[in-house]
């Protein structure tokens, strides 16, 4: 009787408690976290989305909300939201949002959740210490790239050039485009023109012994060197290794449909590997390969300079509440096998881990065994890592290009208004 | 009589040939004017049959194989189905199309009949606040949406047109009121007709073509607006189509430009249909309403 | 003039009747402009008010704003030679993209105004480049189109010219900025044809029992009755070529090349704004181009004494 009775009334507790209980959970354990990004591609981003979900399916009480929309969308739109005080708990950083964020505060030192639960030991280094800013750990790197050199295989074997070798010099990569340009017939040259591209214009600056930026915020060259940069792609703009300059300018910064390498109006352009598989789908036509851009000068000291680094990382809003939980569901797409599957095998993103690259590798897809291999080869020796410059630098040098090849500006004035400008900035 | 009827019948053999020849050449000048608008169109269906890659690798105009894919994967999405767009951004652009419609109107009137106190400074003010670039006020605007709660939902982009704050629409409705002679009214107000009523019988019905303006306008500039959705909404789930249509082009990586053209063809088709659906009302216009009322 | 003539006492009647209420015309124009003076202390008037504000100072999007005073302002007009630029640019497109635009669009107004068959396709025919607006699929074509080795050019080689590469050249980008929006005129178009639908059809009758040609009835009644539309549309095209910022999105990615020769005001504005978090700096820059516009607008009113003929007058 008395234990029917008990059991009776354990029964109406628990079904009272199974009524209240989704509302329970939602007030107590729910835990609501906005995920803001930009994807490469709508490929990746289903496959993001998929991940997620499979985390919240596991994980009950916990509800991500996914925000995420291509690169030049987002950012404008994390600057909004986060300065009118409602940013995303956690988002996606490149290089620079990593420097500019973290020095504004918006974003939260990470450096006490390393090793543990996440253990960047098998990471490229040069992306962690691309995401670090006075010693502290700023945002998980997600993926791995690198500068290179995309070079189409026909227009090498029709003007019987062979692959150069790695360790190769400014002097080369000018004469082997004006030969591809000979080779390759009219309206198609052997190299794009990189004079506006703050990389490779880097890697000319390593070649030298000197940097863009220095890691302490100051300009790491002089008036001379930059104005060699900027002669160096008018003296092949005028031998006929790049493209005149209305032609080139046609080609839209990052946006590889207007590549010249892509439409098969150029052998070689200067990109970051995470290009690479884009620009691969669209030339149908010609196997593409990696090569790296010159590593010195003509009598001078070969050094490997290229870093490798992440485009995509993510960081966590200072504000947020729900730090642990995110520290989860980034240990879930990085570290979980599920997750990792999930996330990256078939995304075109290359991981940052060695491992999980390993794994990509093993499933068979060329292209990304191409880039693996490739970011392989530039960790072998590791370069110093990039410094961060200073906000709208790329534009910056694209303008002072662009008035030097439209014949504007001479070389010396396109550099020293360069620097006039990066010190203004560089003072705010 | 005889002769006269000699005399004007080849007069009117050339008129009748006239007027052919004068059809003959409008149309020919508006069929040539009409391909050179018309292209863009088609080259986006042309394109939205090719294959991602061959739309730029391909230099020919035609594809080589005829698919229907783009659409099919188009409409699926990577997250929600391109549907679900379509979705908002009816029900913004609807919502849009009858706040701007009365409330504008309601303002345009006090603005062109009404002699009230400061109406030069309220009307400089208004006129100023279309001088400002958007771009100055994007931030303040989203911290007060904010405060509002409204981040996140479509009320950002319908609650300003309830209000009347777009001053283009009100100063396009002024102009047309101003147009209609003033006897009309001023008869109705000796009539004893309240300002209302004149408002509600007189001045909306004669101003029906600046309404159809301002609904077609509203219409399609509240769908293709991009900053104010992007900003305002999150959730991939209250997107609309030009959000969606973001989500495929990827400025840095792969963009699927297959999907991206098939559904950019057929975000097209709701603004046709309501531009063609106005547009018929444009023509009766005053026609049927006249000016004898 | 004998409807005048009519209406004269029924206006002074109806201004006496007014004139003995002008706590009731002020009550109704009050009520009427209410929405909008809602909107206004609600939720358009801040945000411009705090705009003002930060262009005092030097609100970088994450700080608390600092007072500078008039040092944004002093900056624009003597230390930014990139301002200048923009500001050329800018009023290169205004002076020859809005006249271009009105006189397309009101000659294919007035083209499709007329009583011929198929005119509604022919409108929607017309007005199909406004549809496409700034899309993303615009940007594509019409890069292939003005591409060096585009559309255009392919054309030009029939007759053995060899064309330069119209968007990506300092010389031609910005009058290929000012083809596409001459190319998508169908707003003012529309409008227009808006007014020329509220002109009575009485009137034409009128003139024409009185004998007058085609010419002479555009320049007596169309023309006359269609200033306040003109001028509508003048100063609105005006108000947005100085506003412009989408088209240099179809010509550089927004970059403003090439060589900052479509470098337009607001893009300028928006890249110190939102890509250098100079807020306060652009914000500057916003209320710079309001006294900018004013100015060519309150000239416009001012001639608009002159040249535009109300009916309610």
């Amino acid at each position: 009787m008395n234990l029917n009775r008990t059991r009776r009334q354990i029964l109406k507790v628990t079904a009272l408690a199974a009524l209240a209980a989704p509302a329970l959970v939602r007030a107590q354990t729910a835990q609501r976290i906005r995920y803001a990004g930009f994807v490469q591609s709508e490929g990746e981003l289903k496959q993001l989305l998929a991940a997620l979900n499979r985390y919240k399916a596991i994980n009950p009480g916990v509800d991500i909300v996914p925000e995420f929309t291509n690169f030049s969308s987002f950012i404008d739109k994390l600057a909004t939201e986060t300065s009118g005080g409602n940013a995303p708990d956690m988002f996606s950083c490149n290089v620079d949002i990593v420097d500019e964020y973290a020095r504004r505060g918006v974003l939260r030192p990470l450096t006490s959740y390393t090793p543990n639960p996440i253990d960047l030991s098998d990471y490229v280094q040069g992306a962690v210490k691309a995401a670090t800013v006075n010693g502290q750990l700023f945002a998980f790197p997600n993926d791995a790239i690198g500068p290179a050199l995309v070079c189409r295989a026909d227009s090498f074997k029709k003007a019987g050039v062979a692959q150069p070798n790695q360790m190769w010099t400014w002097e080369q990569l000018a004469k082997i485009s004006v030969d591809l340009t000979k080779a390759n017939g009219p309206r198609f040259w052997g190299m794009e023109d990189s004079g506006s591209n703050y990389i490779p214009c880097d890697l000319f600056m390593r070649g030298m012994g000197k940097t863009l930026f220095t890691p302490d915020r100051k300009i790491g060259f002089q008036s001379a060197d930059l104005a060699e940069w900027f002669a160096y792609w008018d003296r092949l703009r005028k031998s006929g290794g790049v493209p005149p300059a209305d032609i080139q300018a046609s080609v839209n910064g990052s946006d590889i449909t207007t590549f010249l390498v892509t439409h098969g109006r150029a052998a070689m352009t200067a990109a970051l590997t995470d290009k690479f598989a884009g620009i691969q789908t669209m030339v149908t036509n010609s196997e593409l390969f990696l090569q790296m851009l010159p590593n010195g000068f003509d009598g001078g000291t070969m050094k490997q300079n290229h870093y490798v680094y992440a485009g995509n990382s993510t960081g966590l809003s200072a504000k947020s509440p729900h730090v642990d939980r995110m520290v989860d569901v980034v240990r879930y797409l990085h570290r979980d096998h599920e997750g990792v599957k999930l996330r990256y095998l078939g995304s075109g993103m290359i991981p940052c881990s060695k491992a999980t690259r390993d794994m990509l590798v093993a499933t068979g897809n060329p292209v990304d065994a191409k880039i693996v291999a490739y970011i392989g080869l530039l960790q072998q020796q590791e370069a110093a890592p990039r410094s961060p410059g200073v906000v709208g630098m790329s534009n910056m040098l694209r303008r002072m290009n662009e008035a030097v090849a439209f014949g504007r500006l001479k070389p010396q004035d396109a550099a020293a208004q360069f620097i006039e400008e990066a010190e203004k900035r560089l003072k705010a | 009589m005889a002769i006269a009827d000699e005399a004007f019948a080849p007069q009117r053999r050339s008129k009748a040939q006239r007027d052919l020849l004068a059809a003959l050449a409008i149309h020919s000048v508006l069929i040539a004017g009409a391909l050179l608008m018309i292209y863009p169109l088609v080259w986006l269906f042309v394109s939205s049959l090719k294959t991602d890659t061959e739309i730029f690798s391909n230099a020919s105009f035609w594809p080589s194989q005829i698919q229907f894919q783009n659409y099919i994967r188009g409409w699926q999405g990577a997250a929600v189905s391109f549907g679900t767009f379509f979705r908002n951004s009816l029900v913004v652009s609807t919502a849009a199309v009858i706040g701007n419609v009365f409330a504008c109107s309601l303002v345009a009137f006090a603005f062109a009949r009404i002699d009230f106190r400061f109406k030069p400074f309220w009307f400089a003010l208004m006129m100023g606040t279309i001088m400002l670039p958007h771009h100055a006020t994007l931030i303040p605007q989203y911290i007060l949406f904010h405060k509002l709660g409204w981040v996140n939902t479509f009320m950002p982009l319908i609650a300003p047109k309830l209000l009347a704050v777009d001053a283009f629409f009100v100063f396009l409705m002024i102009q047309f009121i101003r147009g209609i002679p003033r006897e009309i009214d001023e008869a109705a107000l000796i009539d004893g007709a309240s300002t209302f009523m004149i408002y509600r019988m007189i001045i909306f019905p004669l101003m029906r073509p600046a309404l159809i303006a301002t609904a077609i306008f509203t219409f399609v500039w509240t769908y293709e607006d991009f900053l104010t959705p992007l900003v305002y909404l999150s959730d991939i789930g209250l997107y609309t189509v030009p959000q969606g249509l973001r989500l495929m082009m990827s400025t840095t990586g792969q963009s699927s430009w297959g999907p991206l053209l098939a559904m950019s063809l057929l975000s097209l088709v709701p603004l046709l249909i309501v531009f063609l659906f106005f547009q018929k009302r444009l023509i009766d216009g005053i026609a049927t309403t006249g000016l004898k009322g | 003039m004998s409807a005048a003539a009519l209406a004269a006492p029924a206006r002074a009647a109806a201004k006496a009747a007014s004139g003995a209420s002008v706590a009731r015309r002020n009550r109704d124009g009050y009520l009427f402009l209410s929405p909008w003076l809602i909107g206004f202390f609600c939720l358009t008037g801040g945000p411009i008010l705090a705009s003002l504000y930060f262009s005092f100072t030097d609100f970088s999007l994450f700080n608390e704003p600092a007072w500078v005073g008039l040092e944004n302002y002093k900056r624009l007009i003597f230390d930014d030679p990139r301002y200048r630029t923009a500001l050329g640019v800018t009023l290169a497109y205004v002076v020859t993209s809005v006249p271009l635009k009105l006189a397309f669009a009101l000659a294919v107004a007035l083209l499709l105004n007329r009583n011929i068959s198929g005119v509604g396709l022919y409108r929607a025919i017309y007005y199909l480049p406004s549809l496409l607006g700034g899309s993303v699929a615009v940007a594509v074509m019409w890069r292939k189109i003005f591409a060096y080795d585009g559309v255009v050019n392919d054309m030009l080689l029939w007759f053995g010219i060899d064309g330069p590469s119209w968007i990506s050249n300092p010389d031609y980008a910005l009058s290929t900025i000012v083809a596409l929006a001459v190319w998508q005129f169908g707003s003012p178009a529309v409008i227009f044809l808006a007014g020329l639908k509220q002109i009575p059809p009485e009137l034409y009758d009128a003139a024409d029992i009185d004998g007058a040609g085609r010419f002479a009835t555009f320049r007596t009644v169309t023309l006359p009755l269609l200033t306040p539309i003109i001028f509508f549309n003048l100063v609105m095209q005006m108000i947005s070529a100085f506003q412009a910022f989408t088209p240099s999105f179809i010509i550089s990615n927004g970059t403003g090349g090439p060589d900052d020769s479509t470098l337009f005001y607001t893009l300028y504005l928006y890249e110190e704004g939102f890509s250098h978090f100079r807020m306060g700096y652009a914000s500057a820059m916003a209320w710079a181009l309001v006294g900018i516009i004013a100015t060519a607008t309150a000239f416009t009113f001012i001639s608009s004494r002159y040249w535009v003929h109300y009916g309610d007058r």
